[in-house]
């Protein structure tokens, strides 16, 4: 195992001197989607920029002329508006979030907009070009068919937390204090909590003053975090040999998930979607979209739109929701079914053990 | 996969662990509609119109259709990669790093998800090249669905391709993931294509657009236009030794040096921060120079040791028939032995 841990401090070590020369990429780079200009000309028009706290954000797709747009949720934060092509900007309501898909409808104050209209896409063969519309006259990105639409539920874990968050670099237990809260039950390598001075067998209670009822409410504090940010973390500390109990508070410097080979390989080339992972069914292409592109409609070289681009999922790959999946929801969020406005919501059950950060096995 | 071969790899990039696997359906061009002019498959610029789009498209999905039978997953141990059949017998390519030691025992799964077995056969470590043999029979009268293996050599610039494989090993319900990309860089033992890669694709298939087997997968650097391959030509000039079961380029290892004994007090536990002899092997190399449990040794080839580690790592740099001069104390007497290194027994 030491030998793998050598390898791949090399191994980094050798792509970081690479990133120095690091060349654009992808299919063809941008040469190749002044073709499919034609193509994707119909979506564009049905393709609008997200704005969050007046920050680019996400791409969305106009699913109805009286204003209606579905965009990727997890991007979005703050105050949500829409930008139109010749510049327009009009605040949207945040009307409905499914968080299996990763789908918002928001909701614009507007009449008379171009919608999509959702067409298969479980047909479209492995080899089939695809491309991701855009607000500009070209695509944002193309490629090809590399999977088609399948069903990942059941393989895929269940895991609908941001990738990208922040890790506590602990794997926590359930407590079986009374007062509730989380038990520290080992540290993962280069543990963040570890060195802020937490120790094993603490109960976290408070993240940010929130307070920590279950490995849940943890996680839900944990995500919207990044690495690098500080986090302040109340545990509480039994003494055995005094009895005594007491409530410490710690600043932890977060860090980045339990780096194993293929997070390392997924992450050589680009920033992934924060959200890449829980999705109920995809389409995989090996088109190379950013992760701000995302949320935008994709289609095949008879303009079809074949679903939303849900994610950048990996080196080699980006998702899209399939219509499929898309249609019959999207009636669902418009009769109101997955409401956006969080109502008081019971506290969650403490998970038996954490899911995550993933610890090495020895 | 092996901890050593990774680590060997390495300074030349990322190593990709594999996976892949099939089954595209099939598109029903209208016939009615004029004909799609053809894609030139030799051709290095990008399509610059829908019908060329059409016809590059129409091309890949050729690839794909008759190529996805025959790409295949590779798994050895804890390790899992990608291959593609060669030959109506069953022989597969693969990567070095994939397939390992010759003569293994290995597992292959088909597209369908059927698991068949096979043997690992010669590799390459200097190109990273491998070849496993599918030793169950085939599905056509015993016989393998197989892909012609082209000739890297005509390879250019710009050159359209198609690359399959099982990114992130091989998974349920998933077919070999197709990826299109270009040569940026057409070596003579490797190629370098913007098709890109990641663990589990290794051993994978590279293909031109005319079908063959152009490039096998190897490894990744940190761009998504650096995706490297074995060149089909350095599996042909090694062709024979391969199927042979040669491990070529591989520096010759001997067989790891013993001395049948464990250390640790002969009252206590194991220990390795003794010298003291617990146990002696029954007709080890110890016990022949006449050691017993313990005695304590004091200096070991020339060096004085304290711990066991020390010892053992004397003894990792002999070879087996090597004489080693040793001090032990028995008692109060401090006693020097020769002692001649054996070799383990598996």
């Amino acid at each position: 195992m030491t030998a793998i841990r050598r390898y791949l401090a090399i191994a980094i070590l050798l792509f970081g001197l690479g990133s120095a020369n690091a060349q654009p990429s992808g299919t063809a780079g941008t040469k190749i989607l002044a073709p499919f200009a034609p193509i994707v000309a119909k979506a564009n028009t049905a393709t609008v920029r997200i704005l969050c706290d007046d920050k680019d954000a996400i791409l969305g797709t106009v699913v109805s002329p009286d204003g209606y747009i579905l965009t990727k949720a997890s991007e979005l934060k703050g105050a949500v508006s829409v930008k139109f092509g010749d510049g327009s900007l009009l605040d949207a309501e945040t009307i409905s979030i499914h968080k299996p898909t990763d789908l918002a409808l928001l909701k614009i104050d507007m009449k008379g907009l171009q919608a999509v209209k959702f067409d298969d896409s479980k047909k479209e063969p492995i080899g089939n070009w695809l491309a991701a519309a855009g607000v500009g006259k070209n695509p944002t990105a193309v490629g090809i068919v590399s999977v088609m639409t399948r069903d990942l539920s059941g393989q895929d874990a269940k895991n609908e937390l941001n990738a990208n968050r922040g890790f506590l670099g602990v794997q926590l237990a359930q407590t079986d204090d009374p007062d509730g809260g989380v038990k520290v039950d080992s540290f993962g390598d280069n543990s963040a909590a570890k060195k802020a001075g937490i120790k094993l067998g603490d109960t976290i209670i408070a993240a940010n003053d929130k307070t920590i009822s279950g490995a849940q409410a943890l996680f839900e504090a944990l995500n919207e975090t990044r690495p690098g940010m500080k986090i302040k973390i109340k545990v509480r500390r039994k003494d055995k040999t005094a009895d005594t109990t007491e409530e410490l508070d710690f600043t932890v410097t977060l860090g980045g998930p339990q780096a194993d080979r293929s997070a390392i390989q997924n992450n050589m080339g680009g920033e992934l979607s924060g959200r890449r992972t829980g999705f109920p069914t995809v389409l995989q292409t090996d088109m190379i979209l950013e992760p701000k592109n995302c949320g935008g409609p994709v289609v095949d070289l008879d303009g079809k739109v074949l679903g939303i681009s849900i994610a950048r999922a990996g080196r080699v790959e980006t998702w899209i929701l399939p219509s499929e999946t898309i249609r019959p929801l999207l009636a669902d969020m418009k009769a109101g079914k997955f409401p956006a406005v969080h109502t008081e919501k019971k506290p969650a059950p403490v998970l038996p053990t954490a899911p995550a950060p993933r610890v090495k096995k020895k | 996969m092996t901890t050593r071969r990774f680590a060997r790899l390495a300074p030349v990039g990322a190593i990709l662990c594999l996976f892949l696997f099939s089954g595209p359906a099939l598109s029903a061009d209208d016939p009615v509609k004029t004909e799609l002019s053809k894609w030139d498959t030799v051709r290095d610029k990008v399509p610059e119109s829908i019908e060329e789009l059409k016809a590059l498209q129409a091309a890949v999905k050729k690839v794909v259709e008759k190529s996805t039978p025959c790409t295949v997953g590779v798994m050895i141990g804890m390790g899992a990669g990608s291959g593609v059949i060669v030959s109506e017998d069953g022989l597969v390519l693969t990567a070095a790093h994939v397939s390992g030691e010759p003569n293994k025992d290995c597992t292959i799964i088909l597209p369908d998800g059927t698991r068949v077995k096979g043997k690992t056969l010669g590799t390459n470590d200097k190109v990273d090249s491998g070849m496993i043999k599918i030793t169950d029979k085939g599905p056509n009268d015993g016989k393998w669905p197989y892909l012609p293996v082209g000739k890297s050599a005509d390879l250019k610039k710009g050159q359209w391709l198609v690359a399959l494989g099982h990114p992130g090993g091989w998974k349920r319900d998933r077919p070999p993931v197709a990826r299109l990309g270009q040569i940026q860089d057409p070596g003579k033992d490797t190629i370098r294509t913007n098709c890109t890669l990641v663990g589990g694709d290794s051993g994978g298939p590279l293909f031109d657009l005319d079908g063959n087997v152009v490039g096998i997968h190897s490894r990744i650097g940190y761009t998504l236009a650096s995706n490297m391959h074995v060149a089909a030509d350095a599996f042909k000039t090694e062709w024979e030794r391969l199927a042979k079961g040669e491990a070529i380029g591989k520096p010759a290892r001997p067989a790891p040096a013993v001395l049948g004994v464990t250390f640790g007090s002969t009252t206590g536990v194991q220990d390795n921060d003794s010298t003291e002899i617990k146990e002696v092997a029954e007709d080890g190399p110890a016990e022949k120079a006449g050691l017993k449990a313990g005695d304590i040794i004091v200096e070991f080839g020339g060096k004085d040791v304290s711990t066991a580690d020390e010892i053992r790592a004397i003894i990792r740099k002999k070879k087996p028939g090597d004489m080693v001069e040793i001090l032990i104390k028995r008692g109060t007497k401090t006693i020097p032995k020769t002692i001649t290194l054996g070799k383990r027994d598996s």
